[in-house]
């Protein structure tokens, strides 16, 4: 029993050991009083900064989607709200400047509403990250097994009872948590949608200079990318529409 | 000096002989007995003498058609001159009954000279014959046989099928012959052209030229010229044009008319010159066009240009700001139906707002078709920054010469647009319903807090650390599973045990119990009856020592199927042998009663209790 713990310490303690090689705190802080002193550029330089060092942050892509915002740079503005909201996609403030953003953007779209269970589906799934979930899952299966072990040593019918009761319910929302994780990581790690960052770029019907002209973008529009054929993206809109798009114009998010 | 001689002589001749004559005033009509709405002549004849002051009655009951004709004749009959002037009306009766021809009055010679009253009776419908009126008949028709012949009007077409929108020259062309006198054209009435898009070649005066039609020679003059443009297929009629005409004729004196028979109105001889003025409708004939369709498939761009054309385009700029103006000219030119063709459609892309297009022609129309230029204007304004193409601009006619479709296309222009002063971006265009309460706000501030930093590879979700935390449990509830299993199965083994033992136990017992019985030790035998008996039923039921109570055991012993007797047997021998160690006792069984009965019980749930 003793062995088990020991291992079990060192487990966590490994993987509680983060690489701190910047002093991101101090640097985050300086990039938000340049901000506040309207020093756009130079908060775009410090933030940016912090992002090079592999940091992920929704409040880092958010301060310098605001910085860019006042620097009228519409593009990287949008660019970088779409990339809080993939850490915080349930995030008000976040939410709220990235459709203050997109007023700037040309391109609208009619997007056709979603079912209200898918919606209310995906919210749930955003509400919290794959490392939460991962979290509520493992809870809740430890809660689980603890109430089926009590329940086997306890005698009393309505404690035994009401403690398989607990157990069931939490093995349910073991497993949704744990199904809710796996959604969330695919959403986390697919990374399918871009940012035209050209000024207007026509989209063709095939991954060619010569073909046919279908539509314009233009900058800041958000468009999902679907496949890639060397320099090309072939690119899919709200509205339905698909065509090809080189790569140079667009980042993805 | 001569000539004045004879002159003098001459006119001194034809006054005195005129002198020598009577002086006569006199009417006469046509006819005294008419059928209503024919037609009547009235004349007032003059004889010998000038006149002037005719002063013609009212023709009251009639209606002038025409008049006053004035004729004049000079006869020498037997070396006597008379002569006489003639004032005619032709009337049209126009009521029946009978009316009164009142005098008509004149000054000659000094006088004033009136005719006499003449009855006229109009007939309703009558049968009676017109064989006097023939003659006016005959007069009009003979005019109008003379008139057909030597004025008319003819319609020319250059072709006689063309394609449609191919140009087409109708001309219609008055012939006249030199010794006609036309005095008066009237207003043409205008075909309609159904079926054709026209353009008149406007002729401004008439201008006669002499022009030779079978060997006559004509004075000619185009009254209309008309480029025409078939807008559909098929046989189509170029309408005829009419236009009245009043032309004035010689005719014989109306006198004569029933002694000899009409010569031809111009050779009379002079001095039975008799004029008249007619009024006719002149009718050009009417011409059919075969209008052949233009050859199936045409391309879709094709709008109905016929011709030959050249197209050109040019555009004043190429770089410019958001909100500039960009002029774009089209230009088309060449023959053909210039004047029907549109303006092209440009494919702009929606950045680009376009206004109609200014178009200035210069079209020259003649009889050979049109030539000259149409040019379209389109103003652009860009609206967003961005390289932006106009896509060429596409004409397709149809060229008459090879008889087949051309499409012309112009460049393709690459417009670079940058951003202007005017900030258009910010014009917001087709917000949905769901963004329109961002419009006009700012965005939020900036979050001053850092929340949770996640730096590459730090996942915590399908880490090495989440499946052990998932699995853990399972092994831990796997180790206490088994541990509570094996404890169980120890139980177990305890009560076989006990079971096993039991028999034995209780023959240990009953022996002992025999020694005491034998001893005569009554407390001790008692007590170890009691306790063989519910020792071994404890044992054999698997209930501990400690909570054996009488009604457990009752209860454990029907589950296994044991008969009522003998659990009655059971519990009233232990409850015999605890009361008689506890209390007097006044009916006793013998120690060797009891022994027996309880190793009885014994045997028998032996055989009961496997």
């Amino acid at each position: 029993m003793r062995k088990l713990f020991v291992a079990l310490f060192l487990f966590l303690a490994f993987f509680a050991v983060h690489a701190e090689n910047i002093d991101y705190k101090g640097v985050f802080e300086h990039a938000n009083q340049l901000y506040i002193n309207k020093d756009y550029a130079g908060a775009v330089k410090e933030y940016q900064k912090l992002i090079d060092n592999d940091i992920k942050s929704a409040e880092i892509y958010f301060n310098l989607a605001n910085a860019y915002y006042r620097l009228r740079k519409t593009a990287e503005a949008i660019y970088y709200y779409e990339k809080a909201k993939r850490i915080n996609p349930n995030d008000e403030d976040i939410n709220f400047n990235l459709n203050v953003a997109n007023l700037r953007v040309i391109d609208k779209f009619k997007t056709v509403p979603k079912f209200f269970l898918t919606e209310w589906y995906e919210d749930l799934i955003n509400a919290f990250s794959s490392d939460s979930w991962a979290l509520w899952a493992i809870i809740s299966l430890w809660i689980a097994m603890v109430s089926i072990i009590a329940f086997l040593f306890v005698w009393s019918p309505v404690t035994k009872k009401s403690l398989f009761a607990m157990s069931i319910l939490m093995l349910i929302v073991f497993v949704f948590s744990l199904v809710f994780t796996y959604e969330r990581t695919k959403i986390e790690n697919t990374h399918n949608d871009a940012i035209i960052f050209s000024s207007s770029v026509y989209v063709k019907s095939s991954p060619e200079t010569k073909s046919t002209d279908l539509f314009i973008l233009h900058i800041g529009t958000k468009v999902r990318v679907k496949d890639k054929i060397g320099e090309w993206y072939e690119i899919k809109l709200p509205n339905g529409s698909v065509g090809w798009v080189p790569i140079n114009d667009l980042k993805i998010i | 000096m001569k000539k004045f001689i004879l002159i003098c002589i001459f006119s001194f001749l034809a006054v005195s002989t005129i002198s020598l004559s009577q002086v006569k005033f006199y009417a006469e009509v046509s006819d005294n007995t008419v059928q209503l709405g024919d037609r009547i002549q009235v004349s007032f004849v003059l004889e010998n003498a000038r006149g002037s002051k005719f002063t013609p009655p009212n023709f009251k009951g009639f209606s002038v058609l025409s008049g006053p004709n004035q004729s004049q004749s000079t006869q020498w009959i037997n070396g006597k001159v008379s002569s006489s002037i003639t004032y005619s009306y032709i009337l049209s009766a126009d009521m029946s009954g009978k009316f009164t021809i009142q005098p008509a009055s004149i000054t000659a010679e000094g006088k004033r000279l009136k005719t006499q009253a003449i009855t006229v009776t109009v007939v309703k419908g009558s049968n009676k014959p017109k064989a006097k009126n023939q003659g006016e008949v005959n007069l009009n028709s003979q005019a109008e046989k003379v008139v057909h012949k030597n004025l008319f009007l003819k319609l020319f077409v250059n072709k006689s099928q063309a394609y449609e929108g191919e140009p087409i020259v109708a001309t219609y062309k008055l012939y006249v012959h030199p010794q006609l006198q036309l005095l008066n054209l009237g207003q043409p009435t205008m075909p309609t052209f159904n079926g054709f898009w026209t353009q008149d070649l406007g002729i401004k005066k008439l201008q006669f030229r002499t022009e030779s039609l079978n060997g006559v020679t004509y004075k000619v003059a185009d009254l209309k010229k008309v480029v025409l443009l078939a807008q559909q297929s098929g046989n189509l009629e170029i309408e005829p044009m009419k236009i009245e005409s009043v032309v004035r004729l010689q005719v014989q004196g109306q006198r004569r008319r029933s002694r000899s028979p009409f010569d031809d109105p111009f050779f009379n001889s002079f001095f039975n010159t008799n004029y008249r003025d007619f009024r006719f409708t002149i009718t050009s004939g009417k011409s059919k066009i075969h209008i052949k369709p233009l050859p199936g498939a045409a391309p879709l761009t094709f709008a109905g240009a016929v011709g030959n054309f050249k197209l050109v385009t040019t555009i004043d700029k190429r770089k410019a700001k958001t909100g500039d103006a960009i002029t774009l000219k089209v230009k088309i030119s060449g023959n053909g139906n210039l004047k029907l063709i549109d303006a092209l459609p440009l494919d702009l892309p929606p950045d680009i707002d376009m206004f109609d297009p200014k178009i200035s022609e210069n079209i020259n129309v003649s009889a050979s078709g049109m030539t000259g230029s149409k040019t379209f204007e389109y103003y652009l304004i860009p609206r967003n920054p961005g390289q932006y193409k106009i896509k060429p601009v596409v004409f397709t006619y149809f060229d008459l010469s090879e008889r087949k479709y051309k499409t012309l296309t112009s460049e393709e222009f690459v417009l670079n647009i940058e951003q202007g002063s005017g900030n258009a971006s910010t014009v917001v265009s087709g917000v949905n319903k769901k963004n329109v309460k961002y419009l006009g706000k700012d965005i939020r501030f900036i979050k001053t807090g850092l929340g949770s930093i996640e730096t590459v590879n730090s996942r915590f979700a399908w880490s090495f650390l989440f499946f052990g935390l998932i699995i853990l449990p399972f092994i831990i509830f796997f180790i206490i599973f088994i541990y509570a299993k094996r404890r169980e199965e120890m139980k177990k083994d305890i009560m076989l045990m006990r079971n096993r033992k039991a028999s034995s136990l209780a023959k240990k017992r009953l022996s002992a119990a025999k020694s005491y019985l034998d001893k005569n030790m009554e407390d001790n035998f008692y007590e170890e009856i009691s306790k063989v008996l519910t020792g071994y039923v404890a044992d054999k039921l698997s209930i501990p020592t400690a909570s054996f109570t009488r009604d457990a055991a009752k209860l454990k012993l029907i589950e296994k199927n044991v008969d009522e007797q003998t659990i009655e047997n059971l519990l009233n021998t232990i409850d015999y042998c605890d009361s008689v160690r506890y209390a007097p006792q006044q009916e006793r069984l013998s120690m060797q009663e009891v022994y027996n009965k309880a190793s009885m019980i014994i045997t028998k749930l032996e055989g009961l209790l496997r």
